[in-house]
C-alpha cells in the first residue's frame, strides 16, 4: 500500500510497462475496473497479470482483513488514470467533504477506541478492518470524479438494481435465498454470541461483542436483500400514482377551461341563435381564446407591435361581425411613431368593417428596426376617393393626419366594387 | 381527390364545401388506411389534415411520396402555428389552407394542386416572409436557396396583404403564369433552403 501522493503523470503510458521509460508511476486503471482499478493498476505499475494480483489481494481480505484496507487506501490515495487529483484531497479540498469525513472519521475511531476498552484489548480480527474501509468508501462517494463515479453505476449499482428490481423467477429466489440465508446466519450467530455474553460476568469478551456486531450486519443485509423489492416497488407505484394525478389533474384543467370558454360560448350562441352576425362573432371569439390557449400565441396584453395589431383584430372582431385575417412580419418594441400606426390602422379596420360589407377584412404589417408598413384590404364595395368629402369617413383627419404626424404616409386606394386597401407606411429613425 | 381528416364532422363540411368542384375518390380517418388507400386509388390531389393520431399528416405525406411523387398534397389544418405550417410544406405539401377557408377558395385551392400549382395563404406568405428575413451577409451556405429575390418578396408581400394570384399580376403588371412562377420557386426554397429559421423549425418537431 502507499501512502504517498503521486505526482501528475506526464509521461506517456499505455496499460503496460513500456521500454525506456522509467517505472510508469502507479495509477489506478480507469478501464477495466471492478471496484477502484486499483489492483488492475497495480497490475500494470509491476507489469504482472491482473488474476495474480487481485487473487494475492483477495487472500489478504480474507486473513486479517488487512487487505481490505489497504484496498480503500489505495482506492482513496491513488489517482486515476486520465485524472491529476486523487479522492483524498479532492475531498480535503471541499469545505464541506472535509467536515463530513472528519466527523465519520471521528465516529470510527471512537468506536475503535470504545471496542478496545469493551474488550480490554486493541480491537482486531473481523472488526477493525471494516470500519476504517466504510470510511474509505464515504471518502470514495464524495470524492470520486463524475466519470468514475459514472463507471461505479455500470459496474456495481446496475446489476444490483436489476437483480433487486427484476420480477423474474430467476432473480426473485436467488433474491430470497441470498436474503434468507444472511438472516438465518445473523440470527445465529446473534445467538451465540448471546449465550457467551449471558453465561459470563465482568469483560465482555471480544469475540462475543464482535460476534453481535457481525451477527447484527448480516441480519441486516439479509432483511435490507429481501426487503429492498418491495421498497422499490412501493416508490415506483408511489411515483406512477403521482404520475396518474398529474394526468387527472392537467384533464381538469382542460375541462375546466372548455367549460369556461367554449361550452359557455356554444350556450350563448344557442341563445342568439337567430342573430347571425352575432354568432359568428361569439364563435370567432371562442376560436380566438382557445387558439391562444392551445397554440401559446403571444398573449394579446404585450406592449410589441405585433401583440398590438392582434388585440386590434381580436378589438374589431368583438365589435363587428366580420374576420380580420392579420398576417404581421417581425416585431419591435412599440414606440410613438408606431403607436400612431396602429391608431390609423384602428381607424382603417374599424372603417373597412362598418362601411364595406366585406365579410372579411385582410391586415398585413411588417416592421423591422427602419420601416414599417400596414397595409389594411378589404375585398367589399369600395368608394370613389375623388368623390369623398375631405372629413368623410374620417380618412382624412384620423389616418392620414396621424402618420403625417409621425412622418409617415398614408394612401387610400379604391374603387367602386373592387374594395379598398388602405396603405400605411412609416421610415423609422434609428433603433 | 382524396380527403384524410379524423373528423367525421369536418369531412361532411368539406365534402359539402367542394360540392361538385372535386371528385372525392376516398376518405380516411387513420395514418395507416390513408397511406394504403390513397396508393391504391391514386388521386390528383390529396387533402391532409396535420393533426391525425398515430404520426400526423406528416407521415401520410412522406410515406406516400416515397412511393408515388405524382399525387399532390394540400396541407389543412386548424393550426396556424409556424411550424406545423413550415414542416408540412418542406415535407411536399403543395399550398396550405386553413378550415376556416371560404368554401370558394378552397375548391379553387384544390384546383389549383391538382394543376400543379402552389397555394399560399396570406398566413404562409407571411412566415415565409418572416424566415427569410434579414439574413446577414456571408452566413448562408447557398445564396441562392436561401434568400428571395426582390420581385419574389414583392409577390409574397401581395399575397400576405390579401391579394390572390389574380390580383397581384394586375398589380405588378405581369401575367398570373409569372406569378405563379415566382410562388412555385419560393417554395422550391423553402422546400430546399438550410436556412436557420426553417431548420430550427423543423427541428423543434424533432424532423431532423
Amino acid at each position: 500500500m502507499t501512502t504517498s501522493h503521486p505526482t501528475p503523470d506526464a509521461a506517456p503510458s499505455g496499460d503496460r510497462p513500456q521500454l525506456g521509460i522509467a517505472v510508469p508511476p502507479w495509477r489506478r486503471a480507469a478501464e477495466g475496473a471492478v471496484l477502484g482499478g486499483v489492483a488492475a493498476g497495480l497490475a500494470v505499475r509491476l507489469g504482472v497479470r491482473i488474476s495474480v494480483v487481485r487473487v494475492l489481494w483477495l487472500l489478504t481480505v480474507l486473513v486479517g482483513g488487512l487487505g481490505l484496507v489497504a484496498y480503500m487506501a489505495a482506492w482513496v490515495l491513488v489517482v486515476r488514470r486520465g485524472e491529476d487529483e486523487a479522492i483524498a484531497r479532492r475531498v480535503l479540498a471541499e469545505a464541506r467533504d472535509r467536515r463530513a469525513v472528519g466527523a465519520a472519521a471521528v465516529v470510527v475511531g471512537v468506536s475503535l477506541v470504545a471496542v478496545a476498552a469493551a474488550t480490554h484489548r486493541v480491537a482486531v480480527g473481523t472488526l477493525w478492518p471494516v470500519l476504517p474501509s466504510a470510511l474509505g468508501g464515504l471518502l470514495v462517494w464524495r470524492g470520486a470524479s463524475s466519470e468514475e463515479r459514472r463507471g461505479l453505476q455500470t459496474s456495481i449499482a446496475v446489476p444490483v438494481v436489476r437483480v433487486a428490481g427484476s420480477r423474474g423467477w430467476g432473480a426473485r429466489a436467488l433474491r430470497v435465498g441470498v436474503g434468507a440465508a444472511a438472516v438465518v446466519v445473523g440470527l445465529n450467530v446473534l445467538a451465540s454470541s448471546n449465550q457467551t455474553i449471558g453465561t459470563r460476568f465482568g469483560p465482555v469478551g471480544q469475540s462475543s461483542l464482535t460476534g453481535a456486531l457481525i451477527g447484527l450486519v448480516v441480519m441486516g443485509a439479509g432483511l435490507l436483500i429481501l426487503l429492498t423489492p418491495w421498497w422499490v416497488q412501493t416508490v415506483r407505484e408511489l411515483a406512477e400514482e403521482r404520475r396518474a394525478r398529474h394526468r387527472a389533474q392537467a384533464r381538469a384543467d382542460v375541462a375546466d377551461h372548455l367549460h369556461d370558454s367554449v361550452l359557455q360560448m356554444l350556450a350563448l350562441i344557442q341563445r342568439s341563435a337567430e342573430d347571425p352576425a352575432e354568432v359568428t362573432r361569439l364563435a370567432r371569439k371562442t376560436e380566438r381564446e382557445l387558439r391562444v390557449w392551445l397554440f401559446g400565441e403571444s398573449p394579446p396584453d404585450g406592449e410589441t407591435f405585433a401583440s398590438r395589431v392582434r388585440a386590434l383584430q381580436r378589438e374589431v372582431e368583438d365589435d363587428y361581425a366580420v374576420r380580420v385575417e392579420v398576417v404581421t412580419v417581425g416585431d419591435q418594441p412599440l414606440d410613438e411613431g408606431l403607436a400612431a400606426m396602429l391608431g390609423a390602422a384602428r381607424e382603417a379596420v374599424t372603417n373597412a368593417a362598418k362601411w364595406s360589407g366585406a365579410p372579411e377584412i385582410n391586415v398585413y404589417a411588417e416592421v423591422s428596426a427602419t420601416e414599417a408598413t400596414l397595409y389594411v384590404r378589404d375585398r367589399g364595395r369600395g368608394f370613389d376617393p375623388g368623390a369623398v368629402g375631405a372629413d368623410h369617413h374620417g380618412v382624412a383627419h384620423s389616418i392620414i393626419e396621424r402618420l403625417t404626424r409621425v412622418g409617415g404616409e398614408a394612401h387610400v386606394r379604391s374603387s367602386p366594387g373592387e374594395g379598398t386597401e388602405v396603405a400605411l407606411e412609416l421610415h423609422r429613425g434609428a433603433p | 381527390m382524396f380527403l384524410v381528416d379524423d373528423h367525421e364532422l369536418i369531412r361532411a363540411g368539406i365534402r359539402a364545401a367542394l360540392g361538385e368542384a372535386a371528385e372525392i375518390v376516398g376518405e380516411a380517418d387513420e395514418v395507416d388506411a390513408a397511406i394504403a388507400m390513397i396508393l391504391e386509388r391514386r388521386p390528383d390531389v390529396v387533402l391532409l389534415d396535420v393533426h391525425l393520431p398515430g404520426g400526423g399528416g406528416r407521415a401520410i405525406l412522406e410515406s406516400v411520396r416515397a412511393r408515388d411523387p405524382g399525387i399532390a398534397f394540400l396541407a389543412l389544418s386548424v393550426s396556424d402555428a409556424p411550424e406545423d405550417v413550415i414542416s408540412l410544406v418542406r415535407a411536399g405539401a403543395r399550398g396550405y389552407v386553413t378550415k376556416t377557408i371560404a368554401a370558394a377558395d378552397l375548391a379553387e385551392a384544390v384546383r389549383a394542386v391538382a394543376q400543379g400549382e402552389v397555394v399560399f395563404s396570406p398566413r404562409l406568405a407571411g412566415f415565409v416572409l418572416d424566415a427569410f428575413r434579414d439574413l446577414p451577409a456571408g452566413t448562408s451556405t447557398d445564396p441562392e436557396l436561401d434568400s428571395l429575390t426582390p420581385r419574389e418578396r414583392q409577390v409574397l408581400r401581395l399575397i400576405a396583404r390579401g391579394f390572390s394570384y389574380r390580383d397581384v399580376g394586375v398589380e405588378l403588371g405581369v401575367a398570373v403564369k409569372t406569378v405563379e412562377s415566382h410562388v412555385s420557386s419560393v417554395l422550391r426554397k423553402l422546400q430546399l433552403s438550410s436556412r436557420h429559421e426553417l431548420s430550427h423549425w423543423a427541428h423543434e418537431r424533432r424532423l431532423l
